[in-house]
């Protein structure tokens, strides 16, 4: 799901860091002025969580790879905007040092995968949990669901940034010059996937640690009460 | 140190992630030109030139070159690569939250 530089058209990478300037701002500001500063070493540890998990590579059908995230499950813990922050964060080092994603396309994956899973996720799983607290067990089948849409949407941001490559950036002989696959193309193959294996990897880390800590520390989670009460988001 | 279990239970997952190296294959989409050059036939002309100019990551693909021989040599690479990659993450998040706190961003 990390795009590498070359598949979206430098106008399509420009434009997702566009978008996302303003919301590596926001979040910034949302971490400095409403997150309880005594949480940043969580924060820093959830993001060398995602870091990590993400380097988790499994099977998937069609023959290809994929692997959970947690950026759902940081939303849960902290809030959907110190999730952005922490999926950027992990996201720069992968591109950065290790090559995985690009770095043109650092905007594009900052988008889809820090801001448009863990806020989509967070939402599912605030709906869903209704007024349960930590430790029961609606909580944490709500965060497991949140896991679920979150990568699910995510890959859908991903298949539509790709599938919309060929349509916008052709030779006039219909060649493609970046993305060459269409929707047809990349929509089942990110979709199908992550809707079977990976969704189900993401719903099984984001439901199992929730419930882990819901049981055994449930106070982590009262820095989402702090900041419900604040108004994150 | 605040949170002591879980950056152990963190090195725990570190010291596992060889484990991702079992599944056989690779993102779909994340391919490099040669193998997009395999899939499709041809070169994009744009993809040659969008990712042409970006610099070269130091650790590309999460291993070191000269760790690559063996099997066991290959998780060692990786290990390596968790802990680095890791270590950095979390040490930029603390860094922007003590930059925070001196009011260096606003």
């Amino acid at each position: 799901m990390h795009i590498p530089d070359g598949y979206l058209s430098p106008h399509t990478s420009g434009l997702l860091y566009i978008i996302s300037i303003p919301l590596w701002g926001y979040s910034l500001k949302k971490i400095r002025k409403e997150m309880n500063q005594r949480h940043i070493p969580l924060l820093a540890m959830l993001a060398a969580f995602s870091f990590l998990i993400m380097m988790f590579n499994i099977p998937l059908p069609g023959g290809t790879t994929g692997h959970a995230i947690g950026g759902v499950l940081i939303a849960i813990l902290l809030g959907p905007w110190p999730a952005l922050l922490a999926l950027t964060l992990a996201l720069a080092v992968q591109a950065l040092f290790f090559g995985d994603g690009g770095i043109l396309a650092l905007g594009a994956n900052a988008f889809n995968l820090g801001f448009i899973m863990p806020l989509s996720g967070y939402l599912v799983f605030k709906a869903l949990a209704g007024s349960s607290s930590p430790g029961e067990r609606r909580f944490a089948a709500a965060a497991a669901v949140g896991g679920y849409v979150g990568i699910n949407l995510a890959a859908l941001c991903v298949a539509f940034e790709l599938g919309l490559q060929p349509l916008l950036h052709h030779l006039p002989d219909g060649t493609p010059l970046y993305c060459p696959f269409s929707f047809s193309i990349t929509i089942p193959a990110m979709v199908i996937p992550h809707l079977t294996v990976a969704g189900a990897a993401e719903a099984l880390i984001t439901g199992g640690v929730v419930a882990f800590l819901g049981r055994y520390h449930a106070e982590l989670f009262e820095a989402r009460a702090v900041s419900k009460a604040t108004g994150i988001p | 140190m605040r949170y002591q279990k879980g950056w152990i239970v963190l090195l725990i997952l570190a010291l596992l992630t060889p484990l991702g190296l079992v599944a056989i294959g690779s993102a779909w989409g994340e391919w490099d030109l040669d193998t997009i050059k395999e899939h499709v036939g041809f070169m994009p002309q744009g993809m040659e030139k969008a990712s042409g100019g970006a610099p070269r990551a130091p650790i590309p693909d999460y291993e070191f070159p000269g760790l690559t021989e063996s099997g066991f040599k290959t998780g060692l690479g990786t290990i390596i690569s968790a802990l680095i990659g890791a270590g950095i993450t979390s040490v930029a998040v603390f860094l922007i939250g003590r930059l925070m706190r001196h009011g260096r961003l606003s």
